[in-house]
């Protein structure tokens, strides 16, 4: 079920400030550029409308089917760049008032999954969040070479024993978790430590897949 | 063009989506690894609501040197899809992962303070 | 709802609500004004095993009814429908049919006629043609015994509990038990006169399917008689030896929908069946349209050189060809001169009927059709439904369909 917040429906977005809302109303009946964009296709649509009326055949030139091609692909939207009728549409009623702010629905991201830590993962979370918060602070040294060397091979362990065993899941949460250079530092970092080459890594995920 | 106020940054969690509709323009604003990404709602086939279904990785069929395939993976990009029929569009650009010319308009979104505009 | 999305991942999509899905539909319908234009769908779906509980005891057989009813019940162990495999929802990316089961409805009233209901008024559609889903597969039964009685519990339920429930919009081209003529001939004897029988179906998937037998002769010529259709619906078969080496469901799919068209399209004409029952309207269902055009042009270089094999055909086979019918869906909008060259092609202001194949994941709305630049007006209101108002006779529903029926010189009466 979706949850009360997904369900409201026509909800009118609300402007932050008198000022943002001013801006809006100066800035809406710009639309000129869209409507001369448009004019090509314009013709294109009259030839058709034309040929229509008389029931004959209509004989269209390539760039009216190029016209008709990128209409195709910007669907029916009214808000395509080449959708003349549209953007002319728009202009009106920009012109009219300014354009009001109708939320349709909202879809959260799923609801989270109250997934039940056991107590050393507990543990593990809590100390990740306390080392992410003294390196926030500039703590280099928050945790020593050994603390580091003990913690690295344990997770090394770990992980590459689940994902062997068919218990595939990423190694960091999300993209934003750390950056390229910590990556590269880290992967070179454990290919020495280990005596491994970059090249018996390629062949290695070569053959495996993993 | 003008700032459409469509709500506060701090309503959005990651992964949270919102459609509006402003004037003819129908718009979906995606939350993602951070950012604020915003889409016509129009799929450019047949005109469904191209940001209102599945958020899926997208695939690659990932080959060794000698290109044997060693088959299909997930990545770690994010496409969005069309429910109607399956249009998938990459969720950082708005264009359609097999046809890059294929593209939805994209709206910009700026943020000031915890208010999120859409220029439309 | 939650979806599940790559890696187990859970992502939240608004439960089903058709007339919501379609909004977008309505939109292009109000915009073109197709509440003027009598549209009609020649092949939309139910899924009719949501509806086994009530079909199921329509077979006349107990014993063959003992059996499929046993293996529905709970626990029990058999299935009733052959199956193919396949991935129509593409892993769940086309939430429709993942999200089915959320969609609410009346309890008071059949459920597919409730949504059939949304739709068709979300995509301007007037009246569609009922057709079933898992039964397409029923050709691939074993038991010849069961796939009658199959077929004519279906039929027995469509048109005494299904269709009267439709207030008027839904219509039907009955299943063929195709592989017992004796049985086929008695469900057109049976169920012909029924109100909301436009015609027969006959599902194209099929190991083994002489249309050219002369076993068949005295049903198409029963259904000649009664001013009726007959329909060939194809679909795809992974299983089939003849795409086993596809190791894609795309590939499958996108050849075997055209394939079964074409094998038995091919069969129907070089036999002359059209010479034979020159008043029977033939429509080929769900094959998209790119498929014609390549017949065509292989069995007229053909027939050319070897006239001797097929010495029924007074013109070539092209000719007979663009007298038959063919839905338009799924159409392939790839290369507007090549789609242009097919509607020459096959006369599509004279022989393409519109399809949606609803709810199914290529639907087609009615704006693909409209929208075509190459057209004329008298073309798009034929394909929509001017023609199939001459074949299955359904009113206009309203003065302005019936003034563009009589403008285009399709009216043929309420």
């Amino acid at each position: 079920m979706s949850s009360p917040k997904a369900r409201a429906p026509k909800q009118t977005a609300k402007s932050a400030t008198p000022k943002s809302a001013a801006k809006t109303a100066a800035k809406a009946p710009a639309k000129k550029t869209a409507v001369k964009k448009a004019a090509a296709k314009k013709v294109a649509a009259k030839k058709v409308a034309a040929k229509r009326r008389s029931n004959e055949p209509v004989a269209l030139s390539g760039e009216d089917k190029v016209h008709f091609v990128k209409a195709i692909w910007e669907g029916v939207s009214k808000g395509g760049k080449d959708s003349g009728k549209a953007s002319a549409k728009s202009a009106k009623t920009a012109k009219a008032k300014a354009p009001q702010v109708e939320i349709l629905r909202r879809i959260p991201a799923a609801a989270p999954q109250n997934k039940k830590q056991n107590a050393l993962s507990q543990k593990g979370l809590a100390f990740a969040a306390e080392l992410e918060a003294a390196f926030a602070k500039g703590e280099l040294e928050a945790l020593s070479p050994e603390a580091t060397q003990a913690l690295m091979g344990a997770i090394c362990k770990i992980y590459g024993a689940n994902q062997e065993s068919g218990n595939k899941y990423p190694i960091l949460s999300g993209r934003m978790a750390v950056t390229g250079t910590d990556v590269m530092i880290t992967c070179g970092g454990l290919l020495k430590a280990a005596d491994l080459q970059v090249f018996e890594l390629g062949m290695w995920q070569s053959w495996t897949g993993i | 063009m003008a700032e459409q106020f469509v709500g506060k940054a701090s309503e959005f969690k990651d992964g949270d989506r919102q459609i509006v509709r402003i004037g003819e323009q129908e718009i979906g604003i995606f939350k993602h690894e951070g950012e604020f990404y915003a889409y016509s709602n129009f799929c450019l086939h047949q005109g469904g609501p191209a940001c209102e279904g599945l958020t899926i990785a997208r695939v690659e069929e990932r080959l060794r040197d000698d290109k044997t395939s060693m088959g299909l993976h997930f990545t770690n990009d994010m496409n969005f899809v069309c429910p109607w029929h399956g249009y998938e569009y990459d969720m950082k650009t708005g264009e359609h992962v097999s046809n890059r010319k294929i593209k939805l308009r994209k709206y910009n979104i700026v943020q000031k303070g915890n208010d999120v505009y859409v220029i439309a | 709802m939650d979806l599940i999305s790559d890696r187990g991942r859970r992502v939240q999509v608004e439960e089903l609500n058709t007339t919501k899905l379609l909004a977008h539909a309505a939109k292009q319908s109000r915009d073109n004004k197709f509440d003027e234009v009598l549209i009609v769908d020649v092949d939309a779906h139910h899924y009719e095993n949501e509806n086994f509980g009530e079909i199921l005891p329509f077979m006349e057989n107990e014993v063959m009814k003992q059996l499929v009813m046993a293996a529905r019940s709970k626990g029990g162990r058999g299935s009733v429908l052959p199956s193919t495999p396949g991935f129509q929802d593409m892993g769940g990316r086309v939430t429709r049919y993942p999200l089915r089961a959320s969609e609410k409805t009346n309890p008071d009233r059949l459920r597919d006629a409730q949504l059939g209901e949304r739709w068709m008024d979300a995509m301007g559609v007037d009246y569609s043609c009922l057709f079933p889903t898992g039964m397409l597969n029923v050709g691939l039964h074993p038991q010849k015994e069961m796939e009658f009685e199959l077929c004519w519990a279906y039929n027995r339920w469509v048109t005494e509990v299904a269709l009267p429930q439709t207030n008027g919009r839904m219509f039907t081209q009955l299943c063929l038990p195709f592989s017992d003529p004796e049985g086929s001939l008695r469900c057109v004897e049976t169920f012909g006169h029924r109100p909301g029988v436009g015609g027969w179906m006959v599902t194209t998937v099929r190991p083994k399917m002489p249309v050219y037998d002369n076993a068949y002769m005295k049903v198409y010529r029963a259904i000649e008689e009664r001013g009726q259709t007959l329909a060939f619906h194809s679909g795809p078969s992974w299983g089939d030896h003849t795409f086993q080496s596809c190791n894609r469901f795309i590939s499958a799919h996108a050849l075997g929908f055209s394939w079964y068209n074409i094998l038995h399209c091919t069969n129907w004409v070089v036999n002359g069946m059209n010479e034979r029952f020159p008043k029977l309207p033939v429509i080929w269902i769900e094959a998209g349209l790119a498929w014609i055009p390549f017949v065509m042009q292989r069995i007229d270089h053909e027939f050319m050189l070897r006239p001797s094999e097929c010495p029924l055909l007074k013109r070539k086979p092209s000719e007979y060809m663009r007298e038959m019918y063919y839905s338009s869906q799924p159409m392939e909008i790839q290369d507007m001169d090549a789609l242009e060259c097919t509607f020459r092609m096959i006369d599509a202001e004279n022989t393409l009927l519109y399809a949606s194949d609803y709810p199914h994941w290529d639907f087609d709305l009615p704006s693909t059709i409209w929208d075509l630049p190459f057209l004329t007006d008298r073309a798009r209101h034929n394909i929509l439904g001017g023609t199939a108002h001459k074949l299955f006779k359904l009113p206009p529903r309203n003065e302005a369909q019936k003034q563009n029926l009589i403008k285009y010189g399709n009216y043929i009466g309420n």
